[in-house]
C-alpha cells in the first residue's frame, strides 16, 4: 500500500487511514493530531492522510482493508464482525471497566500477556485498542431502578451477548441499526437502548431518553491496526517511532477523549433533564445472578475454540480491580 | 461445436430459471419474517430473534440470484442513444463487445468475492445474533456470479454470430 | 499522475462507457477498480471489488427496497392500483394533467411512510407508470412525474438523510426531521402548479377525461379503501411506534398480499411475475448502487471533491456569494456522485464554514436535501431515473432525463425560495421546546 518515493535512508511514504466515524467526529480530530504527531517525528517521511466516513470501507470491512493492503490504517469496532475476535471480545462483557481509560489500559495489558490474541489481528499490526465509555441503559417514558422495571421492556441491543441476559432479566431484546436508533427511541418501537455516553451525545438521544440506569453493562471495543507489509517497508527506526507514539499511550489518550466526552454528554443530559439512577453493589449482585450465565456461555464457547476463555476473564476481572 | 454450444446453453438457461425461483422465495421469505417480528414484538415480547441480519442476508442473495435472469432478459439500466445511429450490424458487434467486458468485470467480481470468502472462512466471521458463518454467503454469490458471466458470454456469442451471418 | 488527473480521467472514460452501452452498474465498477489501482495498486483494487458488493448488497437501510417495491407490485397486479387512478380520474380526471399531479400527492403521502428516495420512487412507479400510461399521457410527463415525487421522500419526515446529517452536525434530529415537512409541501405545490401550467400549454401531454356524474364519483370510491388501509396500517404503524418505517416496507407488502388473497384478486401466476419483477428490478437497481459505492470510493482517493470543496471555501467573497458557490459546487458534484458520499467528503469543510458565516445549521440540512434530490435526477449518475427506467423499459433513460428537466427548474425555484425565505424551513423547528 501507498506510495514510496526512493529507498534510501530519508524514504517517504503517503499513507491512508480510514474508518467509519464521521469526519465531525472528535476520533477524527484524534486521529489528524496522531497523524501530525507521526510526520514531526519522522521528519516528515510519513504522511497520513484521514478518510473518515467509511469513505474508502464499510465499518466492517475496516480491518479486512487493512490486513489485506487496501488501506495502511484502519479503526473500527471489534463488534461488527463477530466471531473474528473471540478473545478480545472479553471486553464486551457486563461490569468489564467504568471508565474508557481503565478499560484501553486492560484490553492493551491483555493484549500483550496473552499470545492468542495475536491470530485475531493477522496481517496487521495492531497499534492500539480502546474501549468507549461503558454502555448504561438509557429510557424513555419508565426510570429502571430494578429488575421488576425492566420486564417487559423493549431494549435495543448492541451485541448478543447482551440480548442474551436481557432475556434472562425479563426485557425484549431488540437488534437495530444505531441510526434507527432516535426515530425507534421517539416512536416507542423500543423503550429504551443500552448504549455508552459518548453514543447519547453522538447521535442526539438525549433529546428522547428520560432516564438513564448506571450499571456499566457493556463495552464497545475499537481497534487501530496497521497493515503488517506496509509497517515492514518502513525503516527500523520509523517502526519504532510510530510503536513508541502508539500503544499504551494512545490506548490510555484515546479512552480519556472518550470519558471527557462521556462526561459532557452526563452534563449535557442531566441539563436536559435526564434522570440519572446508580445502581447500588446490592443491587448489581441482584442483577449479575441473571447476568452470570452469559458470562459462563462467553467463557464456555471461547473454550470450545480452543482458546484459553477462563483465563483471560478472569484476569479481565483482576484487571478491573473488582 | 454448435451442438456443445446449445447444450450448454440449454444447462445455463435451466439454472438461471432455478435461481430466478431462489431469489424469489427470498424476497418473500423477507417480507414475511419482517412481519412476524414486528407482530412477535408487540402481541407477545417476543420478537424474531436475527431478523434484522436475516433481513440483510436475504436482500443480498436474492439480488445475486436474480443478477443473471436480469441480465437475460436485459433489465440492467444503460444510456443508449448513441447506438441508434449505427446499422444493425455495427450494432451487433457492440453489443457483443459490450458483453465481452461485462463477462470480463463480472469474472473478476466472481473471483474476488470468493478469494474474500476464503479469508472470511479462516477468520470465522460471523453474523451478530444467529451466529451464522459468512463464507458460505460469500462462495455462493461468487457461484451467482460466474452464472452472471456465462449469460454474459451466451449474449456475446449470439450478438457476434448474428454479425457474421449478416451480408 | 496526480490523484486528481487520474480522476478527472476516470469520470471521462466513465461518459464514454455510458455512451457505447455498457450498463451502468458494470461501467462504474469497471472504472471505479481500475482508478483505484491507478491511485494506489491492483491488489488493493481487486480486494475492493471482492468486498464491497456483498457488504453494500446487504445493507440493512438497503435490504428493505426490495419490500417497498413489492408492495407496490401486488398493489398494480391485483388491479387495485387501476382502481385507484379510476377513482381519482372520476373526481379530478376533467382537470388538467390530475393523473400526473395525483401521481406527485400520493408520493407525498407516501413519503411520510418511507424514508427512503429509492423506495418511494420504485413503489411509486410501479404503481402508477401503468396507470397513466393507460390513459395514455406522455411518457416524458409520467415519467417524470415519479421521478419528482420520489425525492419527496427524503424531506417529507421520515427521512434517512435527514438523520446521517444530524449525525454528522450534531443538529438535533428531531428538529431536522420536522424541518423538511414544509420545504416538502412547498415543493410538492410547486410541482403541481408547474404539472398545470404545462398540460395548458401543450393539452395533448395529458388528455383529458370526461367529467363523471355524481354517482360514479360516489362509486368510485368504494374500491380505494385498500389503499385507505395499507396507508392508515403503514402510518398508523410508525406514528404509534409498532414499527420502524424501514419494516414498514416489510408490514406494507405483506399487508398488501394479504388484501389480494382476501380478495382473490391475484392469480397465482401474477403473485409470481410479482415477486420476478421485483427481484429483478432490485438486482439492476442493487448493482447500479454497488457500482456507485466503488467509484464513489475511488472519487473520494481522487482528493476531487474536497480540493474543490476547500477552493470555494477560501474565496473572499461575501457570505451569500460563498453560499452560492457552494450550491453550485453541490450541483457539479451531484451529477457525478451519490448522495451520502458527498455527505460525508465535504460537510467537514462546508458544515463549519455555513454556520460561521451565520446561516442556520438546520436550515442548510434542508438546502443540502434539496441540492442532493436535484442531483438525483441529472445525468450521468441518476439514481432516480435509473429506478424508473428499469420498471418503465419501454422508456429510455435519456427520454426521462430530457423529460424531468422542467421539474428540475422547479426543484431550483424552490431552493431559490428557501435561501430567500430561510423561515419556510427554520419556522416549524423553532416551534418546538
Ligand atoms: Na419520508
Ligand atoms: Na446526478
Amino acid at each position: 500500500g501507498g506510495e514510496s518515493s526512493s529507498s534510501s535512508e530519508g524514504e517517504e511514504h503517503e499513507l491512508d487511514f480510514s474508518h467509519f466515524f464521521p469526519p465531525t467526529h472528535f476520533m477524527e480530530e484524534e486521529i489528524q493530531t496522531f497523524a501530525s504527531d507521526l510526520e514531526e517525528a519522522t521528519d516528515g517521511r510519513i504522511k497520513i492522510t484521514s478518510y473518515p466516513g467509511a469513505a474508502l470501507a464499510a465499518p466492517d470491512e475496516q480491518f479486512n482493508a487493512a490486513a489485506t493492503g487496501s488501506v495502511d490504517f484502519a479503526l473500527s469496532v471489534h463488534g461488527y464482525t463477530p466471531g473474528e475476535f473471540p478473545l478480545t471480545s472479553v471486553m464486551e462483557l457486563p461490569f468489564m471497566a467504568e471508565t474508557a481509560v481503565k478499560g484501553s489500559k486492560n484490553l492493551w495489558q491483555l493484549m500483550n500477556e496473552f499470545d492468542e490474541f495475536n491470530d485475531e489481528y493477522a496481517g496487521t499490526v495492531p497499534l492500539w485498542l480502546y474501549t468507549t465509555d461503558p454502555g448504561q441503559l438509557f429510557t424513555v417514558d419508565k426510570q429502571v431502578k430494578s429488575i421488576e422495571d425492566l420486564k417487559g421492556m423493549k431494549i435495543r441491543s448492541p451485541s448478543p451477548e447482551t440480548s442474551e441476559w436481557l432475556e434472562a432479566l425479563g426485557a425484549t431484546p431488540v437488534s437495530m441499526p444505531m441510526n434507527e436508533n432516535f426515530e425507534a427511541l421517539e416512536r416507542g418501537v423500543v423503550d429504551g437502548t443500552i448504549a455508552p455516553w459518548e453514543a447519547v451525545k453522538t447521535w442526539g438521544l438525549d433529546e428522547v431518553i428520560n432516564y438513564a440506569t448506571v450499571g456499566n453493562f457493556y463495552s464497545t471495543t475499537m481497534f487501530v491496526v496497521m497493515n503488517k507489509d506496509a509497517f515492514n517497508s518502513l525503516s527500523e527506526e520509523d517502526q519504532a517511532t510510530i510503536q513508541e507514539l502508539t500503544g499504551e499511550k494512545m490506548a490510555n489518550k484515546t479512552g480519556e477523549v472518550f470519558d471527557q466526552f462521556g462526561n459532557e454528554a452526563v452534563e449535557q443530559a442531566k441539563e436536559k433533564g435526564v434522570e440519572i439512577y446508580e445502581l447500588t453493589e446490592d443491587e448489581l449482585a441482584e442483577w449479575s445472578e441473571y447476568i452470570n450465565p452469559t458470562i459462563e456461555n462467553w467463557i464456555h464457547n471461547v473454550e470450545e475454540k480452543g482458546l484459553p476463555g477462563q483465563e483471560v476473564y478472569d484476569r479481565a476481572v483482576e484487571l478491573s480491580g473488582k | 461445436m454448435s451442438k456443445v454450444f446449445e447444450r450448454s446453453e440449454e444447462v445455463l438457461d435451466k439454472i438461471i430459471t432455478i435461481q430466478q425461483v431462489i431469489a424469489n422465495v427470498f424476497l418473500f421469505f423477507i417480507m414475511a419474517i419482517i412481519t412476524f417480528d414486528v407482530l412477535g414484538r408487540n402481541l407477545f415480547n417476543q420478537p424474531l430473534k436475527g431478523t434484522y441480519e436475516l433481513t440483510e442476508l436475504g436482500a443480498a442473495l436474492l439480488v445475486f440470484f436474480a443478477l443473471a435472469m436480469t441480465h437475460r432478459k436485459g433489465d440492467h439500466i444503460t444510456i443508449d442513444f448513441l447506438l441508434d445511429r449505427f446499422s444493425d450490424k455495427m450494432k451487433r458487434i457492440i453489443n457483443g463487445m459490450v458483453e465481452i467486458v461485462v463477462a470480463i468485470v463480472v469474472f473478476f467480481m466472481a473471483r474476488h468475492i470468493f478469494e474474500n470468502g476464503v479469508r472470511m472462512m479462516e477468520r470465522n466471521s460471523t453474523t451478530t445474533d444467529l451466529a451464522l458463518p459468512v463464507h458460505p454467503f460469500l462462495f455462493i454469490i461468487a457461484f451467482t456470479l460466474v452464472i452472471f458471466m456465462f449469460t454474459a458470454i451466451v449474449k456475446a456469442f449470439t450478438y457476434l454470430r448474428l454479425a457474421v451471418n449478416e451480408k | 499522475m496526480s490523484p486528481e488527473l487520474i480522476g478527472v480521467i476516470g469520470i471521462i472514460v466513465l461518459l464514454l462507457l455510458f455512451v457505447f452501452r455498457i450498463p451502468i452498474g458494470i461501467s462504474l465498477i469497471f472504472v471505479g477498480t481500475v482508478g483505484l489501482a491507478f491511485i494506489r495498486d491492483w491488489d488493493s483494487a481487486l480486494v475492493q471489488l471482492g468486498t464491497t458488493p456483498f457488504s453494500t448488497a446487504s445493507s440493512y437501510s438497503l435490504s428493505v427496497i426490495p419490500l417497498f417495491i413489492l408492495m407496490g407490485m401486488f398493489l398494480s397486479y391485483s388491479g387495485f392500483g387501476r382502481d385507484l387512478y379510476t377513482a381519482v380520474d372520476a373526481w379530478i380526471g376533467h382537470i388538467k394533467g390530475g393523473l400526473a399531479m395525483t401521481t406527485i400527492g400520493t408520493s407525498a403521502l407516501f413519503s411520510a411512510i418511507s424514508g427512503s428516495v429509492n423506495a418511494t420512487t420504485a413503489t411509486m412507479a410501479r404503481i402508477s407508470l401503468p396507470e397513466m400510461k393507460k390513459y395514455r399521457y406522455d411518457d416524458a410527463l409520467s415519467t417524470s412525474c415519479v421521478a419528482a415525487g420520489g425525492t419527496l421522500g427524503i424531506l417529507i419526515p421520515p427521512s434517512v438523510i435527514l438523520v446521517l446529517y444530524g449525525i454528522l452536525t450534531m443538529e438535533p434530529i428531531g428538529k431536522l426531521l420536522i424541518a423538511g415537512l414544509v420545504p416538502g409541501l412547498l415543493q410538492m405545490l410547486l410541482f403541481m402548479i408547474l404539472i398545470y401550467v404545462m398540460v395548458l400549454r401543450k393539452p395533448t401531454l395529458a388528455p383529458v377525461t370526461e367529467k363523471k356524474l355524481f354517482m360514479v364519483k360516489i362509486k368510485s370510491l368504494s374500491s380505494v379503501w385498500p389503499f385507505v388501509f395499507l396507508f392508515a396500517l403503514s402510518i398508523g404503524g410508525i406514528y404509534y411506534g409498532y414499527f420502524t418505517p424501514t419494516e414498514a416496507g416489510g408490514v406494507g407488502a405483506f399487508g398488501a398480499f394479504i388484501l389480494t388473497i382476501l380478495t382473490r384478486r391475484l392469480s397465482w401466476k401474477h403473485f409470481k411475475t410479482s415477486l420476478s419483477e421485483t427481484t429483478r428490478l432490485t438486482a439492476s437497481i442493487f448493482f447500479i448502487i454497488i457500482g456507485a459505492d466503488i467509484f464513489s470510493k475511488f472519487l473520494a482517493l481522487s482528493t476531487i471533491p474536497v480540493k474543490i470543496t476547500h477552493f470555494v471555501s477560501n474565496l473572499a467573497l461575501p457570505a451569500t456569494g460563498i453560499l452560492m458557490l457552494i450550491l453550485v459546487v453541490y450541483l457539479i458534484l451531484g451529477l457525478f456522485l451519490e448522495g451520502i458520499a458527498i455527505f460525508v467528503l465535504t460537510l467537514p469543510v462546508v458544515y463549519p464554514l455555513i454556520t460561521m458565516l451565520g446561516f442556520d445549521g438546520i436550515w442548510f440540512g434542508v438546502v443540502m436535501i434539496l441540492v442532493m434530490n436535484i442531483g438525483l435526477i441529472t445525468p450521468p449518475m441518476g439514481l432516480s431515473v435509473y429506478v424508473i427506467s428499469g420498471v418503465a423499459k419501454d422508456v429510455p433513460a435519456q427520454r426521462i432525463f430530457k423529460g424531468v428537466l422542467p421539474m428540475l427548474l422547479m426543484m431550483i425555484v424552490c431552493l431559490l425560495l428557501i435561501v430567500i425565505f430561510p423561515e419556510v424551513v427554520t419556522f416549524l423547528p423553532n416551534l418546538m421546546r
